[in-house]
Formats: C-alpha cells, structure tokens, sequence
C-alpha cells in the first residue's frame, strides 16, 4: 500500500485538494457573496493547469523542513517544467 | 471583532465549527488568505472561521481572472487546505467551497442564521470522523494474465477452441478476443466493488469519484477506483490495516493501493444551498 503524506506526491495530491476544495463542502451560490463555484472543473484541465506550474513550488516544500518527495519521477517532470499552459474552462451556470 | 475594523475588507470564510469546541482548541496561527488575522464569527453555537481579504482584489470580476492562474490557484488552495487541516486537528469543521467571500458581516450573520440547523446537525454528524482517499491501480498486463489463466467464460471458449476444425478455430478467434475484453472489464469491476464492500464494514460513509485517466496519474497502471471515505478517527489503523489487507488478496492480479488522508471531510460536506 502506498500511503502518502500530502505533500509528498505532490502532483496527484494537489489535484486532489482541488477536486476537494472546489465546488465541493458547502457550496453557497447567490448574489450576497462571492464564490468561483462557476467554474466547470475537469480533472484533465487541472491537471494541464498543474503541468504548467514549474519548480517554484519544489523549493519551498524543501525549505519547509525537508519534506521528502517519494515519487521522484513526477516531481522531476513536474520540474522540468513542461510549459504546457492549461486552462480552466469557464461557462455560466 | 467589530465591523469598523474591517473596514471595507469583504470577509473569506474557510469553514464553520462549533462553538462548544472552540473553546478547547485555539484558531491556527496562520495568516490569512490576505495575509490579516484569522478569527471567528460566533453565532449561537456555529463560528464561521473567517479572515478579512481586500475587496478589490478579491472581488468576483478578480477571482473568475486569478483561478486561471496556476502559481495563484496552487498556493491559495493549499493556504485554503492548510487553514481547514489545522482545524481539523482539534475540532469538527465543516469545510466551505474554495473562495467563498462575504460582502459583509451582516451578510455572513443572516447566512449562517438561515442554515443554522443544517449546519450544526451536519457538524454533529462529522463529529470524530476524518476522510481518506483510497485510489486502486490495476497493471494491465498482470490483470490480463489473470483473466486468460482463470476466467471461467475464458477458460470454455479455449478449451472449445482445441477441438474446432482449424478453419473455425480461426474465425472464433475475435470472438475469443471479444470475451477477454469483455471479461476483463467484468473482473476488474468485480475487484474493485468487492473492495469497496469490505471497506465499508469499517467506514462510516463512502463517495466514489470519477476514476482519472493515465494522462493525468502519468502512472502505467489503470486507475479503477477513487473512492472517499468517511470513518472514525478512532478507526484509522482499523482502516488502514484493512486496505493492507485487500491489497494482499489483489498484489497478484495486478493491483496496488494508494492511500491519502486524513483529509478534512471535503466530499461529505456537500450542501447545496441556494441563498
């Protein structure tokens, strides 16, 4: 059984966290607040999103305490920074 | 808290708890989204968990412009995450949808009195419990292998095959093809389901999602199963112990166990609330 540590597969969990953290709790849609709950989020393009995203994010983890990333190969794909430019598709509910 | 000390600042709110329980447990030392203060907003037994932001730069028009941007959407939606888990430690939360901003304070007190009972019968009910991901991998020629030596249906039409003419022998070969396929698909879902049904006698609720494709785990396995679940906090090793355990009976037919947590209880959150 592979049991990570959220930062160590950094890739999946990030997509994870936002497959959890967008649109999904508790979702208030109205004029009273603000919320990006219209956004139609794909897994696909998040993962296109989080391609684009370069070594920034690598460094800090590191700075952080020496968190150890486990799954070497995504991360060093990750930093090699395929600059694919993902979107997030948009549409009005 | 008073309003003039907010100013014009809208107000985010990560996520309701319990009054009761934040007495016993203090509010995370992080800064906020906006880098001010984070406190709570009581109401009768909820307090919403709030930090001002400033409104121009988190007005509606601003937010649909910066989730499009990566670097800002990875670090505020592990900042969102990172605020919701320090709570989760100590108390019962119940997560709100990234990004959700209040014009007011006044605002924020008439949504959190017009849900009030949803919300704090949801909290009862989130109690002592946390979520974890389970993903299921399946190796596609491991898997294979298993259905041509063991499948049942399989193991007939090869066994009839051997005693066709050798014309026939070769015309019933894509029917051969078609069944592996077919029944490949038949076991891999019989594995994960009955993975699923002994988790459950463990778990307290489950929310089964979208399996993702390799373009997106870059991993060589399928993916054939993503499934949340919601257990006791008291039941982790339980859990765990029982992943290991499945994962035993599935090692030889291809499949491994990916497993995250304890996630606050995102995928059992869901209120869909109209205001």
């Amino acid at each position: 059984m592979e049991r990570y540590h959220l930062f160590e597969n950094k890739e999946m969990t990030l997509l994870d966290l936002l497959d959890g953290i967008i649109d999904t709790g508790v979702v208030v849609r109205g004029e009273i607040l603000i919320s990006i709950a219209n956004i139609d989020l794909i897994v696909v393009d998040l993962k296109l999103l989080i391609s684009s995203i370069e070594s920034a994010f690598g460094q800090r983890e590191l700075n952080n305490g020496g968190e150890v990333i486990l799954n070497g190969t995504d991360a060093l794909r990750l930093e090699q920074g395929r600059a694919r430019i993902g979107e997030i598709s948009t549409h009005d509910h | 808290m008073t309003l003039a000390k907010i100013g014009t600042d809208f107000l985010y709110v990560y996520g309701v708890i319990l009054t009761e329980e934040l007495q016993h447990s203090e509010i995370p030392s992080l800064k906020g989204i906006d880098q001010k203060p984070i406190y709570t907003k009581k109401y009768k037994d909820l307090a919403a968990v709030i930090t001002p932001v400033n409104a121009p730069s988190f007005s509606q028009q601003q937010i649909d412009l910066l989730v499009k941007d990566a670097e800002w959407l990875k670090e505020k939606a592990f900042h969102h995450h990172e605020v919701i888990a320090a709570m989760h430690k100590n108390t019962t939360v119940l997560p709100l949808s990234f990004c959700t901003i209040f014009q007011k304070e006044t605002t924020l007190e008439s949504f959190l009195s017009e849900q009030y009972d949803a919300f704090y019968q949801k909290l009862l009910s989130l109690k002592s419990k946390q979520e974890w991901n389970v993903k299921m991998f399946c190796l596609k020629d491991k898997a294979l292998e298993y259905v041509l030596d063991h499948n049942p249906a399989v193991l007939e039409l090869k066994e009839k095959l051997t005693f066709m003419p050798k014309g026939k022998q070769f015309l019933m070969k894509k029917n051969l093809e078609n069944l592996i396929a077919a029944q490949f698909e038949v076991e891999q879902m019989k594995w994960w389901q009955a993975t699923n049904q002994e988790l459950l006698s463990v778990v307290h609720e489950v929310n089964l999602r979208k399996n993702w494709g390799k373009e997106v785990t870059e991993r060589k396995e399928d993916m054939i199963m993503n499934a949340d679940y919601l257990i006791e906090t008291s039941n982790t090793e339980q859990f765990l112990n029982k992943v290991q355990e499945i994962e035993k009976t599935y090692t030889t037919l291809g499949c491994t166990f990916h497993v995250t947590g304890p996630w606050p209880p995102y995928h059992f959150s869901k209120m869909e609330k109209e205001t």
